[in-house]
């Protein structure tokens, strides 16, 4: 598969008040062509901040450094008018709620063809029909209808299922979703990651899907990268991860949601909470929280290293700086 | 209270309308939306019920109606004599950090509710003893109790409302949606401390939930409810074990879990189906979503019926 999507050594900065926060320190992505990744991590571990410095979306304060390379190239430096047109056109995204993504004053009719008639000097009639025609295909019933009322009057599915449509209308080519499904009910999310899935296959789309549920990856994803503390400590194809997942942190992670699933009998948690991340850590930033902690964990980061199919940041498995 | 001394709270045939605005707008009759109706159960002492139901099932309707937040229509709740709803009744809620003062410190946040009590007139040490006691119950340093809730993280946040609701050492503590607002990995944590304080304390606890996922882990009797009605209730471990709703079946399918091979040999049900039925009035809610539904559903609604001494089920055609 061709790489799509490459991003290098991203760290990204808040400058605060109060100081310094290290959301991501230093994480490699790639994305082939046609795939789902799946990024997983607790809410801190810096996945979404990492999505947005992806299309330039973090806020002034943000200091981000590395590369960005989309299609041969890099993006990292692109000036507004770039970036725009990348979002207009390549990378869309979509948002774990979806009713503040939504101006509540104006109809769905209208957000969903204000790009086209501006970008693509659609006619209004011609835009209202793609609209129609879109929201059909993330299965919306009576979209001719639908498409006039305004997001209070349709239910939190319906509004993700607007957000979809909204997305694809600009046939992009890389589609970021992020939490999509965490606001919904367990039977309407089912529903939006069944659509999800055959969107992918339909418009050949590669999509970062990001998430803290575990179990929400084992369906959707091709390859999934684990976070912690804004760097990966693991990264594998998705049955390398689910069944021989390497890392403490993993394995802690997937103990927990399989008892969740009520395929053990007793409530499994990873004990303790993330590190803070308003300083920089010395170690490797799990060593706390780990129960197979050996005395190098506090002193060194260990690097991401393993086979090209499996690689993971821990000291157990040999390499370290 | 009547019967056993055992039962806290009786809940019998319960029913809660709101006024909607009608759609035609000179209408002078006032329609009625029927967010719970004939509801029926029994809180026993030291137990915990779970909740389950989609948004706009009516389940913190009922929460709320019973700690007599809102009017009920029709039916009784009674409790225990010796309930005083104010102390004996506590909630926690959904989301942590919108539940909790911006403004005040953590300490002022725990202490708030004894400001509000009869028996309150504690002494700074008798109230600073009460603060530690509870902060290190509920995993919180005491020393973090001049921070503000926003330095918090969201399962911390969840600890701090756990606490301001412990401390008026309360009989009954109602859990709405306790967890859906935290990360998997910091549900359980959460979890384990709700039953570790019942045991410690003998609390009896009510714990809403929109998927059934975690209620298992932590009731001893469930309701689930669908569009107002409850459709099953009974033993937990005996309606996951065996569903009798159809209901009750999907959601306990529709689940995703964490293995892929099983992700990948799933057939996808969709709980909406394509081509919906007109119904009537009379028909059973659930009609046009169910996957066996037959005339008889069309035509009427099912009531209560028993499977066995633990279970019973709203359904015609219940699962075997």
């Amino acid at each position: 598969m061709p790489l799509l999507l490459e991003a290098k050594n991203i760290k990204v900065r808040f400058k605060t008040a109060r100081g310094t926060i290290y959301a991501v320190n230093g994480v490699d992505l790639s994305l082939n062509k046609g795939e789902v990744l799946g990024i997983v991590g607790e809410s801190g571990s810096g996945k979404t901040q990492l999505m947005h410095s992806l299309i330039k979306l973090l806020p002034d304060n943000a200091v981000v450094s590395g590369e960005i390379i989309y299609q041969g190239q890099n993006i990292a430096q692109a000036s507004l008018t770039q970036i725009n047109k990348i979002r207009n056109n390549e990378i869309a995204m979509i948002f774990q709620d979806p009713m503040s993504c939504l101006n509540p004053y104006l109809k769905i009719s209208t957000q969903l063809t204000e790009a086209m008639l501006i970008d693509r000097n659609l006619r209004k009639p011609e835009a209202l029909r793609q609209a129609v025609e879109m929201l059909e295909k993330v299965q919306i019933p009576n979209a001719r209808q639908r498409i006039h009322s305004y997001p209070y009057q349709l239910s939190g599915g319906m509004r993700q299922r607007v957000m979809l449509a909204m997305a694809l209308l600009r046939k992009p080519k890389i589609l970021i979703a992020d939490e999509p499904t965490t606001a919904l009910d367990v039977t309407v999310q089912a529903d939006i990651l069944q659509l999800l899935k055959k969107l992918t296959i339909e418009y050949g789309l590669s999509v970062l899907l990001v998430t803290h549920d575990l179990s929400i990856v084992a369906g959707q994803c091709d390859r999934v990268m684990v976070m912690y503390a804004g760097k990966v400590v693991e990264q594998a194809g998705v049955d390398n991860l689910f069944y021989h997942a390497k890392h403490p942190y993993t394995q802690g992670l997937l103990a927990s949601a399989k008892s969740q699933s009520g395929m053990s009998n007793k409530l499994i948690s990873i004990p303790g909470q993330a590190p803070a991340n308003n300083k920089r850590i010395q170690g490797c930033p799990f060593s706390p929280r780990c129960d197979q902690r050996i005395e190098l964990c506090d002193k060194n980061m260990p690097i991401l290293s393993g086979s090209p199919s499996q690689l993971q940041a821990c000291h157990l498995y040999g390499e370290f700086q | 209270m009547n019967n056993s001394a055992s039962n806290l709270m009786q809940v019998n045939g319960l029913s809660v309308s709101y006024p909607i605005q009608s759609a035609k707008l000179f209408s002078l009759k006032k329609q009625q939306f029927r967010a719970l109706s004939d509801v029926s159960f029994v809180l026993k002492q030291g137990s915990t019920l779970g909740i389950v139901g989609e948004s706009g099932s009516g389940k913190t309707t009922l929460a709320k109606a019973m700690v007599g937040l809102i009017k009920t229509t029709h039916g009784q709740i009674s409790t225990a004599e010796n309930i005083i709803p104010t102390r004996d009744i506590q909630f926690v809620f959904q989301d942590p950090l919108a539940a909790l003062n911006p403004r005040m410190t953590v300490e002022q946040l725990i202490l708030e509710p004894l400001c509000y009590q009869d028996s309150a007139n504690l002494n700074v040490l008798a109230s600073q003893k009460k603060l530690k006691q509870i902060m290190e119950q509920v995993g919180l340093e005491y020393s973090q109790r001049s921070r503000y809730a926003h330095e918090f993280s969201g399962g911390q946040c969840q600890r701090i409302g756990i606490a301001r609701a412990m401390i008026s050492e309360p009989r009954i503590l109602i859990c709405d949606e306790p967890v859906s607002a935290l990360d998997v990995s910091v549900r359980a944590q959460i979890i384990n401390l709700l039953k570790e304080l019942q045991n410690r304390h003998g609390l009896t606890l009510i714990f809403i939930a929109h998927d059934l996922s975690l209620v298992r882990f932590i009731s001893d009797e469930l309701i689930v409810l669908y569009q107002g009605q409850i459709v099953e209730q009974g033993d937990t471990q005996r309606i996951f074990n065996h569903p009798g709703h159809p209901y009750t079946q999907a959601l306990i399918e529709v689940e995703p879990r964490p293995d892929p091979e099983f992700e990948r040999q799933r057939e996808h049900v969709s709980a909406r189906r394509q081509n919906q039925p007109q119904t009537s009035e009379l028909a059973c809610a659930y009609t046009a979503r169910c996957q066996n539904r037959q005339m008889k559903c069309m035509h009427s609604q099912p009531d209560m019926t028993s499977l066995s001494d633990k279970q019973k089920v709203a359904c015609f055609y219940p699962m075997k």
